[in-house]
């Protein structure tokens, strides 16, 4: 038995010398595989799905033909878990060998694939939908780009702006219990305060918390002009039946965030409830252009249900990579070339409107005013109040002035910031 | 040719295995073998207390997740040396299972199980609720790894003698006296204390080292993502350890590792052709405990071992299958 | 807090207590007699809720949903029972490990089937209103569902105290051997309480999905508080059921908006003190 051990220990002896060989592929040749990230089971499998959708409709519509080559979309589902995004990541890329990742969905996942990313040698991926703000900001990852994406603040800044215009001096927010709800809330406390305007409460409530009435009980219609709400998926049902059912509306008014009217929670409801609601996003399924209307339409023939924004940024991240393809002529073997592509893409129309990005990875593009109406064919739908165009991460802060201040956090909503208009790089938008 | 000496040359070809792995598949089916090694650490921490110890736990993934987001906050948060980091993560996971082990010490049976959820639920309240400390929903992300093991297959040679030398340590444990009467705490703990043994304090040990484990475990996941979150210590995490025991052969140790690359094979591989892979999961685990009990371990023992050993002329006449694992203990509840 | 705010509150807790104990009822029943901890209780809540869904979509009526939905649980918790729990009657282990893989098959056939996205049943026209009670404006539904609660645990202890059948469970849960030892055939005593949990669960379901909303992961949440609420009450105990899911729904609703950072832990400080100092619950029995 010793005899065993010994022989066993000199032959592991050269293991681990040396790093195994790695097979080298020809990125130029063949398809060009794209792996798609996107959960479809757990608890955001309906986010996940219309992800899924709106990648698959753009080639569907404009076939897989792009600059010469053949796109093949490697689906997998993430389960929203990040040890689930990371290793299906490193299934795509090694066993199938994909230059280009697209996706995920959670900022959680978008973190963890971020990281892997980076230390991934000729890895590019594409992000629509982790809406982390500092990953265009402070945390950037050059080979991760925001293409048909957006961060959570940016069309949050303007609601602010329109607040003040309103009239508003004291405002609520409640907003979820982690990075997202802190980024959306911020983008409106920040502008907001800019203006002069007082934050009277924030409340936060966890994601997934069942009964929003015991946090809605706790604002007093008396004491605000207004409410700043975000909610995300399964909560923003609960939160509209509290907010009905406790009498609040047409009591205090309320702006929402992007995803608290989104379709994938308008299309689960019956009923009035969400009618009249006013929010602010970046994609209005309503929006009178031909871009937007045509993906509408197809999306609905498709799938039989009117698309959210999710399946708009999917779409879009198609739409961005053909762009990059045509300019490389098909190829994406040199990453250099192929970001610097990426990077370069202008849209000037796309299912959100005109899009491209900042020296800083994140996006330019419109924030929308939006009102939720019955649409034609009866179906609750947002239609376009007011358009801001050319919205950036920063909206009128100087970048530099911008990242010097922490990321928006539960301890930093912006509300300290400063208010001189030394601090703007463009108009100052300050009374 | 003996029984013995079969056992140790399979160990043998197992260990070669493992050890020139990465000069035999790519990164891929590495990073599988890589989480097939950590998380049987896990299932192994949990065979350590359920399956020697009768003791069924729901919140073992707690325990683990102490470590994980030990270290990530004292690493990435309080800028500590990735060494500091660790020994405080595990100083934090010894702590917590001790403190964790003196509220259950005197429960038993289903009463133990539900005890065990709730302490697992509370971590993970705390990791989901106070985002000052915990990143709250978003997790942790940035885990740092040791220099030398930045490369996948680098990473995969850590985990591998880290999980071995575990797993040398729980196999000597439970062929010591301490690990003999933690097997008799399990049988017949009111027969104990007659013949001098103290089963609370047996109980209490076996928890705390049991916790220990878990949280070298839970090091290694938070390394392996770079990252740690709230969903890695939800109750779920926990179940699906204990399912990696049992499937593999509760109080065993190589079942632990056998039920780790199973879960780990259909979560990560089988997902890509399967789209109702859950399903898949919970079938299999209902096939698992209506026909083979002992798990994949009990059922190699039963049908290749034995057979084998008697070829050798050293085994027993086979055996009826082993049910010594599933008494039921009378009393639910002693103060 | 203003008494506006505490009333409504107040309001809030007891009424989300009434749909906890729908739940936990049933769980507590199986757990403390058959000492099972049914940890696919959850999935059969959303079972119910979605039954209860489709049951809304083809008929529009929700009375018939309650119905559908208690009924398609209840049946499934007579097969589960029947044929499987009882093959495994004996063995803990396996037991839950049974219940787990039932709970990871009825979520994701449930995600196959209805979908992820979030849904919430309508209720019904004449509870979908809101009524004035002390001076706050409250939903009529929730009302509803305090009431039902409330009849709900009349009925139960009414079953247990009051007819022979309650007395061969509360036999049962006393000391099963001495009760199967007195002729009490215990065998169909445990499908009936089985079949009875279900049932509840398939109810809560269908009243939760109005409530609060149906989801994935519904299940997981809903099964976490029923746990707190038996730990809390005690197993086996109606009593129990009814202090523990009234006392965590008030912990979590006055939790959340005092001590928001520590709402779980809120929620479970008093189940691990109560595990310390009182293991059996608050009415359960020692021993």
């Amino acid at each position: 038995m010793r005899r065993a051990l010994v022989i066993l220990v000199l032959a592991a002896i050269p293991v681990g010398c040396s790093a195994p060989e790695q097979a080298t592929r020809d990125f130029d040749e063949g398809p060009v595989k794209v792996g798609l990230l996107a959960p479809t089971s757990g608890t955001v499998a309906a986010s996940g799905t219309d992800m899924l959708h709106g990648w698959e409709l753009w080639w569907k519509l404009h076939g897989t033909e792009v600059a010469g080559r053949r796109i093949e979309t490697i689906h997998e589902d993430t389960a929203g878990d990040p040890t689930t995004a990371l290793t299906k990541a490193r299934r795509i890329v090694d066993q199938e060998g994909a230059k280009i990742l697209a996706g995920p969905l959670l900022a959680n996942e978008g973190y963890a694939l971020a990281g892997y990313v980076k230390e991934t040698a000729d890895l590019v991926a594409l992000n629509p939908v982790s809406s982390s703000d500092d990953l265009s900001q402070r945390k950037r990852v050059e080979t991760y780009v925001r293409a048909g994406g957006w961060q959570s603040s940016t069309p949050n800044h303007p609601a602010g702006d329109w607040a003040a215009e309103q009239g508003w001096k004291k405002v609520a927010t409640l907003c979820n219990d982690y990075a997202f709800g802190y980024e959306s809330c911020a983008g409106f406390v920040n502008t907001f305060t800019d203006h002069g305007g007082e934050v009277v409460k924030q409340l936060y409530a966890p994601l997934g918390t069942s009964d929003y009435s015991s946090y809605l009980a706790q604002i007093d219609a008396d004491e605000v002009d207004g409410v700043f709400v975000e909610t995300v998926g399964a909560d923003s049902p609960r939160f509209l039946q509290a907010w009905n059912s406790l009498g609040l509306k047409g009591e205090v008014p309320l702006i929402g965030n992007e995803t608290m009217v989104d379709q994938s929670t308008l299309r689960t409801v019956k009923g009035d409830a969400p009618l009249g609601l006013m929010s602010f996003g970046h994609f209005a399924e309503g929006r009178e252009s031909p871009a937007t209307q045509e993906f509408v339409r197809e999306f609905k023939a498709a799938y039989g249900q009117l698309p959210s924004y999710y399946a708009c940024a999917t779409y879009t991240a198609a739409q961005w990579l053909t762009e990059a393809l045509e300019r490389t002529n098909g190829r994406i073997a040199d990453t250099r070339q192929l970001l610097a592509a990426l990077d370069g893409v202008k849209l000037d129309d796309s299912c959100f409107g005109p899009m491209r990005l900042d020296e800083y990875g994140g996006t330019i593009a419109n924030a929308y005013l939006r009102k939720v109406v019955r649409g034609p064919d009866g179906a609750l739908v947002n239609e376009v109040q007011r358009t801001y165009e050319d919205v950036s991460q920063f909206w009128h802060y100087d970048p530099e002035a911008f990242l010097e201040q922490p990321v928006y956090s539960r301890s930093d909503q912006g509300t300290d910031w400063p208010a001189d208009c030394g601090a703007y790089a463009k108009e100052c938008p300050l009374p | 040719m003996t029984a013995s000496r079969v056992k140790w040359a399979g160990l043998a070809v197992v260990l070669l295995l493992a050890a020139y792995l990465p000069y035999m598949v790519g990164p891929f089916y590495i990073s599988l073998a890589t989480q097939a090694l950590f998380f049987g650490l896990f299932a192994l921490s949990i065979n350590l207390i359920s399956g020697f110890g009768g003791m069924i736990t729901l919140g073992h993934a707690g325990l683990m997740g102490v470590a994980g987001y030990g270290l990530a906050i004292l690493s990435v948060n309080e800028g500590w040396g990735l060494a500091a980091a660790i020994v405080g993560a595990l100083v934090a996971t010894v702590l917590v299972s001790a403190f964790f082990a003196l509220l259950v010490v005197r429960t038993r049976g289903t009463y133990f199980v539900m005890v065990t959820l709730a302490e697992g639920m509370v971590i993970w309240g705390i990791a989901l609720r106070w985002s000052e400390l915990t990143g709250g929903e978003n997790g942790i992300p940035g885990v740092p790894k040791p220099d030398f093991a930045d490369a996948y297959w680098q990473f995969y040679y850590l985990v591998l003698v880290v999980v071995a030398v575990c797993t040398v340590l729980i196999a000597l444990l439970v062929r010591s006296p301490f690990g003999l009467g933690l097997k008799g705490v399990r049988d017949a703990e009111d027969r104990l204390a007659p013949l001098g043994y103290n089963a609370a304090v047996h109980k209490l040990i076996a928890f705390t080292i049991s916790g220990f484990f878990a949280g070298v475990a839970g090091l290694l996941l938070a390394m392996y993502n770079s990252f740690i979150g709230p969903s890695d210590v939800f109750f779920l995490a926990s179940a699906e350890g204990l399912l990696m025991s049992i499937l593999g052969g509760i109080g065993t140790v190589s079942g632990a590792f056998a039920g780790a690359a199973v879960v780990v094979i259909v979560t990560n591989w089988v997902s890509t052709y399967v789209d109702r892979w859950q399903t898949l999961l919970g079938v299999v685990f209902v096939l698992v405990v209506l026909f083979a009990p002992d798990g994949i371990a009990g059922a190699w023992q039963r049908h290749v071992w034995e057979p084998l050993k008697r070829r050798l002329g050293r085994g027993a006449p086979a055996p009826a299958p082993a049910a010594a694992t599933e008494t039921r203990p009378r009393e639910e509840v002693r103060s | 807090m203003s008494t506006e705010e505490f009333q409504l509150q107040l309001l809030n807790g007891v009424t989300f207590g009434a749909l906890l104990f729908l739940v936990a009822s049933g769980f507590t029943l199986i757990f403390g007699l058959m000492r099972i901890v049914n940890l696919a209780q959850g999935s059969l809540y959303l079972l119910g809720g979605y039954v209860g869904l489709s049951t809304v979509r083809a008929t529009g009526s929700f009375w018939l949903a309650l119905l559908a939905g208690a009924a398609a649980v209840g049946l499934a918790g007579l097969i589960v029972e029947r044929g499987l729990l009882r093959t495994v009657r004996g063995k803990p282990m396996s037991e839950i490990l049974l219940t787990v893989g039932l709970s990871f098959i009825v979520a994701d056939l449930a995600l196959a089937t209805w979908g992820g996205d979030p849904v919430t049943l309508e209720a019904p026209p004449g509870l979908d209103t809101s009524t004035g009670v002390f001076g706050i404006t409250y939903p009529t539904f929730r009302l509803a569902v305090l009431a039902l609660g409330a009849i709900v645990a009349i009925g139960l202890w009414y079953l247990l105290e009051r007819t022979r059948v309650g007395a061969m469970v509360r036999a049962g849960v006393d000391d099963r051997e001495t009760a199967a030892a007195l002729g009490i055939n215990v065998g169909a005593v445990f499908t009936g309480v089985f079949v009875l949990g279900a049932l509840l669960a398939g109810l809560a379901g269908v009243v939760g999905g109005a409530y609060l909303s149906l989801f994935p992961g519904a299940d997981a949440e809903i099964l976490t508080y029923s746990l707190v609420v038996v730990v809390l009450g005690g197993l086996g105990s109606l009593r129990g059921a009814i202090a523990g899911s009234l006392l965590v729904a008030l912990i979590y609703t006055f939790g959340q908006s005092l001590v928001p950072d520590l709402a779980y832990f809120v929620l479970f400080a008093p189940m691990a003190l109560i595990l310390i100092f009182r293991p059996q619950g608050l009415f359960g029995r020692a021993g």
